[in-house]
């Protein structure tokens, strides 16, 4: 394992930005971490990157225990390590030179920083701006030099805090491949955060998703907030406001809490009959996606649910885009948040 | 009005004949502010960076006490000073009292506030992700330094600016610790100060426009360096 995380609390004044009781996270894989804004994925990636300290817990990387307290040794990991940030800044001087910088730091032989600057401009299709100021580029090409420059480090890491959110379609591409590039072909451990699912499901080895600082088992596209009354009925509200009355199992208590239902633990009704003990929601299905190995179907129950379906089982069944169907709940499924 | 003219026009001849004497007093003058703007930055640069981004107890007190200090007058500050360079002080064996270096000290403690209020100010607004990008590419403390320093250039050059222009137009301390010796720590106001006294009305007027143009030669490039910090 590369990076081990256990109860690790990070917080800013009373608040907890980030409460993982457990993550690891393995050498040369691409990881994505999801979730919503505020779920805390930046102050994640930047302890990972060892930028922000914990306010306590504990951190493993390479087996050995991060010392948050030594400046020098801090130093030397975080030159294992690169982060690119989702807006990232570059230096207020040419293009050149902003992915010269870590190669100077590095105090690597001009002739040989020379070469090499010109082969990640190249890489990333920046040939034409290497004289242009850095600080005048756009959004997508600011993140392509970004990314340069942190290639530049030769990190064993590199964490990219939502590398596409700034781009277009047709470099988001090109950026995507550039993430499987360096992982396939150079064995580099890539973490990235992400609003996209479809960009995890095509990019990652392992999704974690993160859930107001905490990891969260399902997936969180089925988040919503659940107000049960004192009577014990629950209603899900989604955030367009949208709300359903549903029978939540396990849980009485009233008042207003969040809840994760894992798409994995959703079934469309003719594929798991037995619902004695599960909740059955009545809806229309209005998307089909194909991911790896599995369809994601798109659920109207009057909020919508994502339900992942086993290929060869979507095959077998007669579920098709506007078709009416029961999702089944397992009580398993849900994760109060 | 005459009266005025005459001055102007006898102070132009004085700086188009290169007075000796005139010469001699801009140079020193600009000798000792030159000096003590460097030695105040060169303390205060630093300073006012390590407050910027290190948070310790007492921060809000020590940026309180700078930014007090920028209102220091220049005769508390050559009192203070006198204090420790005259013959009874520490530094009295040095016998500083009365020499071009006794100024020195003394704009330098004026001005090292004043650097250090605004380097601190000018680094403290600069977005926090210049610092992560380069501590992520792996400077180290100097190198972190001089990345922001370089970015926040254009608020540093101001504070230059600034603590240049304070210290060519003062008085107090140049009297309080120079003595105005004539030919060895007259100064441009210190000058001009005594010929007002004296009635010489001439060279008072030709020092206040030579002070003048050198303030607006020093301004003009320091704002050089600043619009090429922007571009």
């Amino acid at each position: 394992m590369l990076y081990q995380i256990s109860d690790l609390i990070r917080t800013a004044g009373p608040r907890k930005i980030l409460d993982i009781s457990d993550l690891m996270l393995e050498k040369g894989r691409i990881t994505a971490i999801m979730g919503p804004n505020g779920a805390g994925k930046t102050t994640l990636l930047e302890t990972l990157a060892f930028l922000e300290t914990p306010s306590s817990g504990n951190m493993l990387f390479d087996n050995a225990p991060v010392p948050w307290s030594s400046s020098r040794a801090l130093r030397r990991l975080r030159r294992r390590v690169v982060l690119v940030q989702q807006h990232p800044i570059l230096f207020t001087t040419t293009v050149f030179k902003n992915i010269e910088y870590p190669l100077a730091v590095r105090k690597t032989p001009a002739s040989i920083r020379h070469k090499r600057v010109e082969e990640l401009l190249d890489i990333v299709d920046m040939k034409p701006f290497r004289s242009s100021k850095a600080h005048r580029l756009s959004g997508g090409e600011t993140q392509r030099v970004a990314i340069a420059r942190a290639l530049a480090c030769n990190p064993e890491v590199v964490l990219l805090d939502e590398p596409t959110a700034n781009v277009d379609r047709e470099h988001e591409g090109q950026i995507e491949g550039l993430i499987e590039t360096i992982n396939h072909t150079r064995g580099i451990t890539v973490v990235f955060a992400s609003h996209n699912l479809d960009q995890s499901a095509r990019l990652a080895d392992r999704t974690v998703f993160l859930h107001q600082g905490r990891v969260i088992q399902a997936a969180y596209e089925n988040v919503f907030r659940a107000e049960i009354t004192p009577e014990g009925k629950a209603a899900l509200i989604g955030e367009s406001g949208r709300r359903i009355a549903i029978h939540l199992p396990g849980r009485s208590s009233p008042g207003s809490r969040y809840i994760a239902i894992d798409p994995r633990a959703l079934k469309i009704a003719d594929q798991t009959p037995d619902a004695a003990s599960h909740t059955e929601l009545q809806g229309k299905v209005v998307e089909l996606r194909l991911e790896k190995g599995r369809v994601s179907a798109l659920v109207d129950v009057g909020l919508l649910l994502t339900v992942w379906v086993d290929e060869s089982a979507f095959r077998e069944s007669n579920i098709r885009i506007g078709g009416a169907v029961s999702v089944v709940l397992a009580p398993s499924g849900i994760e109060w948040l | 009005m005459e009266f005025l003219s005459d001055s102007i026009a006898s102070a132009c001849r004085l700086i188009w004949d290169l007075d000796p004497e005139l010469l001699a007093i801009v140079v020193l003058s600009l000798e000792v502010s030159c000096l003590s703007t460097a030695l105040a930055g060169i303390a205060g640069v630093p300073a006012g960076i390590l407050i910027a981004l290190n948070d310790f107890p007492g921060k809000r007190l020590c940026i309180t006490i700078c930014n007090t200090l920028l209102a220091l007058p220049t005769v508390v500050v050559g009192l203070f000073a006198y204090a420790f360079i005259s013959r009874k002080g520490v530094l009295g064996a040095y016998d500083l009292l009365y020499t071009p270096a006794a100024i020195v000290i003394g704009q330098t403690i004026l001005l090292f506030p004043v650097i250090t209020t605004f380097v601190l100010s000018a680094v403290a607004r600069l977005d926090d992700r210049y610092r992560k990008t380069a501590l992520t590419l792996g400077a180290g403390p100097v190198r972190l330094a001089g990345t922001i320093i370089r970015e926040s250039r254009f608020g540093i050059v101001a504070a230059f600016i600034l603590a240049f222009g304070r210290v060519i137009a003062e008085v107090g301390i140049s009297m309080m610790l120079g003595g105005n010796v004539k030919g060895y720590t007259r100064t441009i106001t210190t000058a001009m100060a005594l010929e007002y006294d004296k009635g010489e009305f001439t060279l008072s007027v030709a020092l206040g426009m030579v002070l003048l143009a050198v303030s607006f030669s020093v301004n003009i490039l320091f704002h050089a360096i600043q619009g090429r910090s922007r571009i």
